[in-house]
């Protein structure tokens, strides 16, 4: 097995492969094309409506460089796609949005004295001045360049399955350190969110947690911080039963559609097909060409960062 | 010595043998809640004009009215009694105190400067609240908050009932749901100002809602011990736009503002339901509006969400 059967595997690899400049046409822009302000209103929005839903807003970063545009991409997709109950779980107590760093310092100035593109922001909605804290780690690279020379195809195959396994870890638990780092914030994030539900909701949520209802994946969604909160002092059989619950949401959400900033994508090797085109899009046959690659089987969905028309 | 200051004095006298909820006898209040403040209701006593989040005195034989775009609701919270003036609709609720609310206390949102302030003023204790906002207790407190009025920072000032058995509890207009009728003739952006205007944790469910229930249809209150401050300002972060002017009203607080004046850059408080940018050298005031935002000079900010028209 050759090294350059892995070209367009992940990352860079996908980048090389060559990546037709229609791809992006039908739905972005170039930087000069874009309305300067149309990023920082979309995270502007996406704070207040996790305000009005009483969470937190998770802002991933989109980074600047290119290569990296890939790599989180595919690392994001991961973990949402694959993430197990447990990984998954926290997620649920936040809203989402995807961003450049310029656009999202605009509304977040404390991140403007970042300096470099963190994977992504914690921000509070619950006042003025929020609190923001970013969420980073070195996640494991597996791109052509990163697979060590003398393995094998199966032992490759292995070395990048462990890779994105390890991926997926330090990302949800750097997630989970943020979203739920100690009881005093799950319970300041369960009251925020018990003050939006109504009385019919806060005893189904009450019920469920004490494991004497099932709980419904809208109803998970909603009060995720409360059933986060009954998570972390139930028995362990009722805490599995609620992670199971508070992932389901996510999983719900996940499949419903990215977050707002991104697409999703799936890229098998031999082209890249953008999820949930418009019109146009699918009119012009928005698919990326044949890059004659590998990508593992997780890898597959990603977010697609790229607003540029250059790829 | 106005009449707070000096029922003050006779309640603190009278209070060291034990008595409650004594204050100025006869006199009514009126206070104006924040979602009708946001909208630009007004409350004039006798000729004289209030905007602010302090109660208003309305003694006997007073006339008194909430105004707002020409329509008038007119007031009689009669002796010993509060009327809460709530929404865009001006709904009018009262109160009497000592059998339905507390005249020694009050719960009030805003920032905490402000709050202590407001405390120090009225020789008042303060307390948060487990459901956010803080508790003020002093003999005599609505008398004196009429007297001492409120300064920028406060957002909102409700009477609390006495529980017979324990701390008081929310009263009034922030147990109040957004009423059906609030959201009249607000216009194409009702969504937003009925948001920003409402004055309740109630919920609002439409199709929007039910679709995306856990992202939206909630209006704002908060409620948390540490969840203090501002449950206004987090919705009117945004990116507003008259023609080439851009205002962005970030989450920190700050405002950047690119007009015909040149930049500004400020923090941001509401005040007599307006919003105010202050800056080093100039200080913007803008009323809320379905929408977006409006000048004193009357250029209107549209709220601009990110998506084409």
């Amino acid at each position: 097995m050759k090294r350059r059967r892995f070209v367009g595997a992940l990352g860079a690899g996908l980048a090389a492969a060559g990546v037709p400049s229609f791809v992006s046409q039908g739905f972005a822009q170039t930087r000069e094309e874009r309305d300067p302000d149309a990023g920082a209103a979309a995270v502007a929005e996406a704070y207040r409506r996790a305000h009005l839903a009483g969470r937190p807003l998770l802002v991933v970063i989109i980074p600047e460089s290119d290569g990296a545009k890939w790599e989180r991409g595919y690392a994001w997709g991961e973990l949402l796609n694959h993430g197990s109950d447990v990984q998954l779980a926290p997620l649920a107590a936040v809203s989402f949005v995807a961003a450049l760093r310029e656009d999202v310092a605009r509304i977040v100035p404390d991140l403007a004295r970042a300096s470099s593109d963190p994977l992504a922001v914690l921000v509070e909605t619950h006042q003025i001045p929020a609190q923001s804290r970013a969420i980073d780690a070195e996640l494991p690279d597996t791109n052509y360049y990163a697979v060590p020379e003398d393995l094998d195809w199966n032992e490759r195959e292995a070395w990048i399955d462990a890779r994105i396994t390890e991926r997926i870890a330090i990302l949800a638990e750097s997630i989970a350190d943020a979203v739920a780092p100690n009881l005093p914030v799950l319970r300041a994030r369960a009251a925020q969110q018990e003050a939006r539900l109504e009385p019919w909701q806060r005893r189904h949520v009450a019920q469920a947690v004490a494991g004497q209802r099932r709980l419904s994946a809208e109803l998970a969604d909603r009060a995720a911080a409360i059933v986060t909160l009954g998570a972390s002092t139930a028995t362990d059989a009722q805490a599995e039963e609620l992670r199971a619950r508070l992932a389901a949401a996510v999983r719900e959400r996940v499949s419903a559609g990215p977050p707002a900033g991104a697409r999703w994508a799936r890229g098998t090797g031999c082209g890249i097909q953008v999820e949930q085109q418009t019109e146009e899009e699918e009119a012009v046959g928005l698919m990326m060409a044949c890059g004659m690659g590998h990508v593992p089987a997780r890898s597959q969905r990603f977010l697609y960062f790229f607003t540029e028309s250059r790829y | 010595m106005g009449r707070g200051a000096l029922a003050c004095t006779i309640v603190a006298v009278l209070c060291v043998f034990g008595c409650d909820d004594i204050g100025d006898v006869g006199d009514g209040y009126a206070v104006l809640d924040r979602g009708a403040r946001a909208a630009g209701v007004v409350l004039i006593v006798e000729g004289t004009t209030h905007r602010s989040a302090a109660p208003v005195s309305v003694p006997a034989g007073f006339v008194a009215y909430a105004e707002r775009d020409g329509a008038e609701v007119l007031l009689d919270p009669g002796p010993d009694a509060v009327t809460i003036v709530q929404g865009a609709a001006m709904r009018a609720e009262t109160y009497l105190f000592g059998r339905d609310v507390s005249f020694d206390h009050a719960w009030i949102s805003g920032r905490r400067a402000a709050v202590d302030a407001l405390a120090r003023r009225t020789q008042a204790d303060v307390a948060d609240r487990i459901e956010g906002g803080y508790e003020l207790r002093a003999p005599g407190l609505w008398g004196l908050l009429a007297d001492e009025g409120v300064s920028v920072g406060i957002e909102e000032i409700t009477p609390l009932t006495t529980g017979p058995d324990g701390p008081p509890g929310l009263r009034g207009a922030i147990q109040t749901p957004y009423g059906a009728g609030d959201d009249a003739g607000l216009g194409e952006h009702s969504d937003f100002a009925a948001e920003v205007l409402a004055e309740g944790p109630a919920i609002m469910m439409g199709a929007e809602e039910l679709l995306h229930p856990a992202e939206s249809g909630l209006l704002p209150d908060i409620s948390a011990p540490e969840l203090e401050g501002s449950t206004t300002l987090p919705l009117l972060v945004g990116v507003y736009r008259a023609g080439e002017h851009r205002l962005v009203l970030d989450a920190s607080g700050h405002a950047t503002l690119d007009d015909a004046q040149g930049e500004l850059w400020g923090e941001v408080l509401l005040s007599g339901g307006r919003l105010l940018v202050v800056g080093e050298e100039r200080t913007l005031s803008l009323s809320v509006h379905p929408g977006g935002l409006r000048s004193e000079g009357g250029e209107s900010f549209t709220r601009f969400t990110g998506e084409e028209p």
